[in-house]
């Protein structure tokens, strides 16, 4: 297997490999990416999480009161909806009753 | 940075890392910088490419610190991070790369010893790494990640197994064929490509 030519190939290309260097990228690479890696980090500190658990858990308490308050909001509607339809439905007749039916002899 | 304050072995200076230590993370890179950028050299196509994706793997080093366990070593658990980077940067630029498989060269003179006249014995080797990379290039990505684990870091199939989380006959069997395409591109490749 180590003598076929594709064998060859590739010990030539790790020679290869071996010898290169990479001095535009690696000058102060380090430093670089640390600071980098610095910001990119999420913070687990325990304030930190004290405030995500605090926001959160506020977060959650206006989304459910949201909620309720357009549920009941819905409700009311509804409920707005129905007597208005009455109360029209009634005028209506009421109205049609005294305007357009003749009186009776 | 104070090399002195610092530990002197990977698994401490990571945990130290993981817990906020800054100049112990530039040590780290400073350590694996050299392997991270040859294996990243082996897939950009330009220094920019090449230290964009250096700088992906030691920040997702950095974000995975925290679990290290260090049952393994530190270098092991960085070739790890630094597989999955590439392989994730070689499926986002496949189509692009088949383009473009040429410009692996002048990433090879950027990076090339400043001797200027190497001995006919390295400009050889030059000349067959240039060649290597350009077939490579053709490959799929998983094929180009097995033959380069195994042939140009020259790592056993087990280790290969562990790094890329496939069985070993997968590795066997994928590397088996992935010879033979690579075999294939070189013959149809002009032998100054």
């Amino acid at each position: 297997m180590k003598d076929d030519p594709l064998s060859h190939l590739f010990a030539a290309a790790r020679r290869a490999e071996s010898r290169l260097h990479f001095p535009r990228s690696e000058f102060a690479f380090p430093t670089r990416i640390t600071a980098l890696a610095a910001s990119s980090r999420p913070d687990h500190s325990p304030l930190l999480r004290f405030r995500w658990w605090l926001s959160a858990a506020a977060s959650s308490a206006a989304l459910l009161g949201l909620v309720s308050l357009l549920s009941a909001s819905s409700r009311e509607s509804l409920e707005h909806q129905e007597a208005l339809s009455i109360f029209w439905d009634s005028g209506a007749t009421i109205w049609n009753d005294s305007i357009f039916t003749p009186p009776t002899p | 940075m104070e090399p002195t304050t610092l530990p002197d072995d990977d698994a401490a200076l990571a945990r130290a890392a993981a817990a906020g230590n800054h100049p112990a993370f530039a040590d780290l890179v400073a350590r694996h910088q050299r392997r991270i950028f040859t294996m990243a050299a082996r897939y950009a196509r330009n220094h920019h490419e090449l230290e964009d994706l250096a700088q992906d793997i030691f920040l997702r080093a950095w974000r995975g610190l925290p679990s290290y366990q260090a049952t393994a070593p530190f270098s092991h658990w960085l070739a790890k991070v630094a597989i999955r980077t590439c392989f994730d940067f070689l499926r986002r630029h496949r189509l692009r790369r088949q383009c473009e498989v040429s410009r692996d060269a002048l990433l090879l003179d950027g990076t090339l010893p400043p001797e200027s006249t190497p001995s006919p014995a390295a400009a050889s080797d030059n000349a067959a790494l240039l060649r290597v990379r350009s077939a490579l290039a053709r490959l799929h990505p998983k094929d180009q990640l097995i033959l380069s684990l195994i042939e140009l870091d020259d790592r056993p199939v087990k280790e290969v197994a562990s790094l890329t989380g496939w069985s070993e006959s997968n590795v066997k069997v994928r590397a088996f064929r992935a010879r033979a395409r690579l075999r294939t591109i070189l013959e149809s490749m002009p032998h100054g490509d």
